[in-house]
């Protein structure tokens, strides 16, 4: 009977666990239970800067100057460089070979050199001048880093044009690029260019008629792979038998809506004597499609009117474009479209001619260098809404340190002695070039950025 | 001649023994005498007030008072010098009580043979009159001491035995002169052998000993004189060290001169192997004393010499007229070579005729028919799926203590993952990754087998053990880690049974728990999660053993967790120096963010239910919305399951129901917590296992259930229940069994490197060629780590490095060369990855579902690094851009030199562990008919 009783004992036992098992679970799926989560590990890193490299454009070269290989090129003139880098710095000269010039003693090229992870600011710049049967002018252009894409913008392959594509590559891999060459069929990709190698430490040199032969004003783009390239376009003209100067321009980097050039300089008033029809043209292209650019020129002196016209640009073609008669004096060309185009300005003085290219936005200090050749000036142009103060220090030498307003929609100008190197710090974004022009010579460059420092990476190890 | 006779009866009172009326009883012996001692002297080891005056009152010539320490041998010696030069001596003891008769014999046989330098009487057991305790000893070649009659019933079998070796020192008569030459007892033989070695000694010098077996001395064996009767632990132990000691001893005082440091250099040598020996032999209480006395004997030089010294001045004959009193290997083994019989309690297993075989061949039809690719494919992959190091050596090397198969320079502990990974992969060495197809073709036998086996331990029925091993096989949760290629899960699944076989038994045998300690480590190493839940029911294990079994087994339950303790102590020693506890939770092997349950009431209710996944075990792909009705196939099971508190075995079944509700809250817990991380996303810790302990708990609760059947059901209930719960279970499993027929199952046929073939093929030849692989993640965040050789591998994953919550001491040193390596063109990055041994990039693909930001990153890096000369690109590869170094890397920077110390010391301690724990679970004969005498069932009185 106990026997029973003890049975009876364990099933009530037995089904009261059951069920408080059975409600025990339960209550333990509704109520909230704790969560925890340990955070995925992260070191943020600030990456080192690259070294800054700057290959020059080299000397003034001439094709043809030789009777048993009418295609070989020469050095017509030696364009000497003019360097300066911040106290402190490691910089080094290095040259590029250059198997496509005959003669060469190479071109030079400088790497300011990644010290304590920090790299010092390096600028550097040449000009030539030469006075020859084939040749005449002064060519400046700064010593620029290298690209993965450049536009060259500028030139022509028309009869009497002698104008020659310099590519560099100064970096230690070799570069392969593509050279799309936009004209009146729009964009063509010639058969010398494509998959060009350009070797190491080597500058090429293709001439512009090879690769757009008869185009009078042909844009071209260099789309470089495995390592950028530096590339610039020296253009000389001659017509009938008198040369009527030559000029070095660099790439302009990157196609924008934007595009200033604010280093114009007329040296030469429409009309006076040894100036063509021509003396200031507009050379636009809106690469990829159609498109309206508004083109307004801003004079350096107030009084003036800003001039503003309009100008419809086809996909892929370029269009120069003649910024009529402008008198002597110094302006700012803005291009303002409503899709992305890149521009330069042809100007003429007299027996010379300069190619300006834009000039992109500088936000944060930038360096350059003002080469030895004619009266260097500093020339601004502020297109933004608001005044700006630029602060020039001196980057070596002994120059003293000195500022440029420049007034909203404005432009201003300060002469800068030869041979110097500056920083300029503005205070909001500004255009700068650099002008170097006289009585029969003139030549100028634009001021870029520094390389924009990477910034930080998180990495997850 | 007659001669005269000295007594020295030694008394040392002894804690539990009524010392004072044994020397009551051996003074009132001595007095009954048909022949009187000449002289008495009591030697008083200790002081003892009652004991003193009762030796004052006895006809003691004199009485000495000696330390309570003071060994026997000393005692007599000391207690010798009282003794006239020619009177022969008796050595007695307070607990040898000599018959009327004793010393008549003895004194006659001395007085009848000069020859004879000593006489030893017939000792027995107290308590008993006829069991024989010593007549005459003689030892092996080796010099073990053999007992000639010992535990034998006296039936006058060896009265007529005389010339003998040796003899227990107890009751021994000695010459005078005798004693005087041979000065008497070795005193540095520690209580054991003393007679044995006197005999020898005294053959050595050209006497004879004889043995008198009509001389009677009773002996209660509590150690004063010769080695104590092994009644409790602590006599075993005094008894186990003193006979090796004086077995040592003795070796290394008969050998020769030439064969002494052969002899010493053995000692420890010859400790470790008896040691394995003792384990083999279930007695691991005597390994203690095992290396006490190697230790002791190795020290003592004096001794030795002294004892050397000792033979060498008294010997007369050589060593080889012994020969013919020495025993003889054959004559051991036939007296040893008695088994007494036992009637077995355990039945047959019937694994083959109670359909257990047709079963398991049935589970691997169904899983060739489940898995039919399975059957071609060299390795496996998708899921958690890694491949295994491509060479035996490398599995085994990733799972010690040392530099870490990825990591910038990671030097730390192995999980023991990578062990159980090891394992695995050299049973297919030729190509280790083929053991997981191996074992996915076998999972479904190997499951039906283990829940068999585990069955056996709860029920008699043949019919019920083949649904014990069917209910196992179709877990939800082990068909999901199948199907989802989770093989840590999948491992600790078919461990688990195993487990519970070895556990179950583990308090009552040494056997069970050794190989219970081994599978523990095993599926702890598979499954980190279930330690928690594990230790509680060890817990509740200990407690219960302790209540219901007076504490015997308590030991070896203590066992089971210590080989698991001694093997995961650098990894938790590793966690937590790391400060990273939670760590310890993470799942081992790949971090895989795959299909698991939101830790949400919905997810919780899919647990309860069994399954670990969202898709219910396949339903969700088959019959979408609907898929939540799958989980009432689980009911039949859970409702037998919750009935077996009501039945007969309700201990059995409140103890399985515990297991499940450990496992069901385990799986609630870890469901919630992440600790691991891959590509920066953290990853919750899969519950698949801790629904494996539930489902052990349920199942085992459910086959109590129909075993023990409840009182007043009718016959036919048991049968149908049993049928319902393996019809639903079959019927739940359509899905996932059918899933790579459907295409929905994560495992694939596996690639042989996680790295592109040309890495893959330089790392085989140089297993120390390092890979950085950087994986942009977003417009400014990558991943960056460092792989090590020719793949990442299963067992080369660290959960150190996947779960640690702080950066490493090398990860901001990573970190800044990833970031100079893709955002700079710097060449420093590169100088600074030759510098730690890498010699290749690897530029990944982002994850699927990355922005165009880690798409535009990536291409920024790899012209970046496309720029520098010191890397040469190799090409685009299935998973991303390679470079190789242009110049050879420096080599790894390796272990230093205490870390290697450190890695052996680790390795050494983990192996002598497991060595033990393995030869424990080694069963031998004795072990065998041991478990005979038990059922196989456990926590059922009734037929225990």
């Amino acid at each position: 009977m106990s026997g029973r009783r003890a049975g009876t004992a364990r099933t009530a036992v037995g089904i009261a666990v059951a069920i408080g098992v059975v409600v025990a679970v339960g209550a333990a799926v509704v109520a909230p239970w704790p969560t925890y989560r340990s955070p995925a590990v992260s070191v943020v890193a600030d990456p080192v800067p690259t070294d800054t490299v700057l290959a020059c454009s080299g000397p003034i070269l001439a094709a043809g100057r030789l009777t048993e290989d009418a295609a070989a090129v020469t050095v017509a003139a030696d364009a000497p460089v003019v360097t300066g880098t911040a106290a402190g710095g490691a910089t080094e000269e290095f040259t590029l070979a250059a198997p496509d010039v005959r003669d060469s003693a190479g071109v030079p090229a400088y790497v300011s050199r990644v010290q304590d992870r920090e790299v010092a600011p390096l600028a550097a710049a040449s000009a030539g001048s030469l006075v020859a049967d084939d040749v005449r002018g002064l060519a400046a252009d700064a010593c620029r880093p290298a690209l993965f894409d450049s536009w060259l913008v500028g030139g022509a392959a028309t009869t009497g044009a002698a104008d020659l594509v310099v590519i560099a590559n100064p970096g230690d891999v070799a570069a392969t690029v593509q050279i799309t060459v936009y004209g009146t069929d729009g964009a063509v990709q010639p058969p010398g260019g494509e998959g060009l190698t350009i070797p190491a430490r080597t500058q090429r040199v293709i001439p512009l008629s090879g690769l757009a032969l008869g185009q009078e004003g042909p844009v071209v783009r260099i789309a470089a792979e495995g390592a950028p390239v530096r590339a610039s376009l020296q253009s000389s003209l001659v017509r009938t038998l008198v040369p009527l100067g030559v000029d070095q321009q660099s790439a302009i980097a990157e196609a924008s809506p934007v595009q200033v050039v604010p280093d114009v300089v007329v040296t030469v008033g429409p009309g006076e004597a040894g100036a063509s029809d021509a003396t200031t043209i507009l050379r636009v292209l809106a690469p990829a499609t159609d498109a309206t650019a508004t083109v307004r020129v801003i004079p350096l002196d107030v009084s003036d009117d800003v001039e503003e016209s309009t100008v419809p640009l086809s996909a892929g073609v370029p269009v120069d474009a003649e910024l009529g008669g402008l008198p002597v004096g110094r302006y700012a060309v803005v291009v303002e479209a409503d899709a992305d185009v890149v521009a330069s300005v042809w100007q003429s003085a007299g027996s010379d001619f300069a190619w300006l290219t834009s000039a992109p936005a500088l936000t944060s200090p930038a360096q350059f260098a003002v080469a030895a050749g004619a009266e260097g000036v500093l020339q601004v142009a502020n297109t933004g809404d608001a005044d700006a103060t630029i602060v020039l220090t001196p980057l070596s030498g002994d120059s003293a340190e000195t500022t440029l307003a420049v007034a909203a929609g404005a432009v201003a100008r300060i002469r800068l002695p030869a041979s110097s190197t500056w920083m300029l710090d503005p205070s909001g974004p500004v255009h700068a070039g650099v002008t170097l022009s006289g009585t029969d010579v003139l030549a100028g460059y634009a001021v870029w950025p520094e390389d924009a420092v990477a910034g930080a990476i998180t990495v997850h190890p | 001649m007659p001669v005269r006779v000295h007594a020295i009866l030694v008394v040392r009172p002894d804690g539990r023994t009524p010392a004072t009326a044994r020397l009551s009883r051996t003074l009132e012996a001595l007095a009954a005498q048909s022949r009187a001692v000449d002289a008495l002297t009591i030697v008083l080891c200790g002081h003892d007030a009652s004991l003193s005056e009762r030796a004052a009152s006895a006809p003691a010539e004199g009485v000495v008072q000696l330390p309570g320490s003071t060994p026997y041998a000393r005692a007599v010696k000391l207690a010798s010098l009282r003794v006239e030069p020619d009177a022969a001596i008796w050595l007695l003891a307070q607990d040898t009580v000599p018959g009327p008769e004793a010393l008549a014999q003895l004194a006659g046989a001395l007085e009848l043979s000069p020859t004879v330098a000593m006489v030893a009487p017939k000792l027995l057991r107290a308590g008993t009159t006829d069991a024989i305790v010593s007549l005459g000893e003689t030892m092996t070649g080796s010099g073990r001491t053999v007992e000639l009659a010992e535990g034998e019933l006296d039936q006058g079998q060896h009265d007529d035995a005389a010339d003998v070796l040796g003899a227990d020192v107890r009751g021994l008569l000695v010459r005078g002169d005798a004693w005087k030459s041979l000065e008497g007892l070795d005193t540095a033989l520690a209580g054991a052998d003393e007679g044995l070695d006197l005999g020898i000694r005294a053959r050595l010098a050209g006497g004879r000993v004889s043995v008198v077996p009509a001389a009677r001395v009773t002996v209660w064996g509590d150690g004063v004189a010769g080695t104590p009767d092994p009644s409790d632990a602590g006599r075993i132990r005094r008894r186990a060290f003193a006979t090796r000691t004086a077995q040592l001893h003795r070796r290394m005082a008969y050998a020769s001169l030439i064969a002494l440091p052969v002899l010493w250099l053995a000692i420890l040598p010859a400790a470790i192997a008896r040691t394995a020996g003792h384990l083999v032999l279930k007695r691991p209480a005597l390994i203690a004393p095992e290396f006490a006395a190697a230790v002791v004997v190795a020290v003592r030089w004096g001794a030795i010499f002294r004892s050397r010294r000792r033979i060498a001045r008294t010997r007369t004959t050589s060593w080889r007229m012994l020969a013919p009193l020495r025993t003889t290997r054959a004559q051991l083994r036939r007296r040893l070579d008695s088994d007494g019989g036992v009637d077995p309690v355990r039945s047959e297993l019937r694994f083959f005729s109670g359909g257990g075989a047709w079963i398991v061949l049935a589970a691997l039809a169904v899983s060739i028919a489940a898995f039919p690719a399975l059957l071609a494919w060299r390795s496996l992959g998708g899921g958690a799926i890694l491949p295994l190091g491509e060479s035996v050596q490398r599995l085994w090397s990733d799972a010690a203590y040392g530099a870490r198969p990825t990591g910038l320079d990671a030097v730390g502990p192995a999980d023991p993952f990578a062990a159980v990974v090891a394992v695995l992969g050299s049973l297919t060495p030729w190509w280790p990754s083929t053991a997981l197809v191996v074992l996915w073709i076998l999972a479904l036998p190997l499951a039906v087998l283990g829940g068999w086996f585990a069955a056996t331990r709860l029920t008699d029925r043949s019919g019920l053990r083949i649904v014990g091993g069917v209910v196992w096989a179709l877990a939800p949760t082990f068909l999901t880690a199948l199907t989802d290629a989770r093989p840590a899960a999948v491992i600790a699944h078919l461990l688990l049974p195993w487990l519970f076989y070895t556990a179950s038994a583990a308090h009552r045998s040494w056997g069970a728990a050794g190989a219970a300690s081994l599978v523990l480590v095993a599926v702890v190493a598979c499954a980190p999660q279930l330690a928690p839940a594990l230790a509680v029911l060890w817990v509740i294990a200990i407690v219960i053993t302790a209540a219901t079994r007076h504490g015997r087994g308590v030991p070896r339950l203590i066992w089971t967790v210590l080989p698991t303790v001694v093997v995961f102590a650098p990894l938790v020693f590793a966690q937590l120096t790391a400060r990273n506890p939670w760590g310890l939770l993470g799942d081992p092997g790949a971090v895989w963010s795959g299909p698991t349950v939101p830790a949400d009431a919905w997810g919780r209710f899919l647990l309860t239910a069994g399954f670990p996944t969202e898709d219910v075990a396949g339903w969700a792909g088959l019959v979408g919305h609907g898929a939540m009705w799958a989980t009432l196939l689980v009911v039949p099971l859970v409702v037998v399951a919750l009935a077996a508190p009501l039945t007969r075995r309700w201990l059995s079944g409140y103890v399985l129901l515990a297991v499940a509700l450990a496992g069901i809250g385990t799986a609630f817990a870890v469901a919630g917590i992440s600790v691991s991380t891959t590509l920066a996303q953290s990853v919750a810790i899969w519950p698949g296992p801790a629904l494996s302990l539930a489902w052990l708990g349920l199942a085992g609760a459910a086959l109590t259930t129909l075993d023990a059947g409840i009182v007043r059901t009718p016959a036919f209930v048991r049968p149908l229940a049993a049928s319902l719960v393996v019809i639903a279970l079959v019927a739940l499993s359509v899905p996932a069994l059918t899933a790579t027929a459907r295409q929905s199952a994560q495992i694939a046929q596996g690639a042989d490197s996680t790295l592109p073939a040309y890495v893959a093929a330089v790392g085989r030849d140089d297993p120390r060629v390092g890979t950085l692989v950087v994986t942009p993640l977003s417009g400014d965040t990558v991943s960056s780590r460092v792989v090590w050789g020719a793949t990442e591998t299963l067992g080369g994953t660290s959960t150190v490095q996947t779960t640690r919550t702080s950066p490493s001491a090398s990860d901001p040193l990573l970190a800044r060369l990833t970031a100079d390596l893709i955002a700079s063109t710097d060449g420093g990055a590169v100088a600074g990855l030759a510098e730690q041994g890498i010699g290749f990039v690897l530029l990944a693909d982002p994850p699927a579902g990355a922005s165009d930001a880690a798409r535009a990153l990536l291409l920024s890096a790899g012209t970046r690094i496309d720029q520098r000369d010191t890397l040469v690109s190799i090409g685009a590869t299935g998973t991303g851009e390679l470079w190789q170094l242009a110049s050879a890397p420096a080599e790894r920077a390796g272990a230093d030199r205490d870390q290697q110390a450190l890695t052996r010391s680790v390795l050494v301690l983990q192996l002598i562990v497991l060595a033990v724990a393995l030869l424990l679970s080694v069963p031998t004969p004795a072990s065998r008919r041991e478990a005979l005498r038990r059922s196989r069932i456990v926590g059922d009185r009734g037929r225990a």
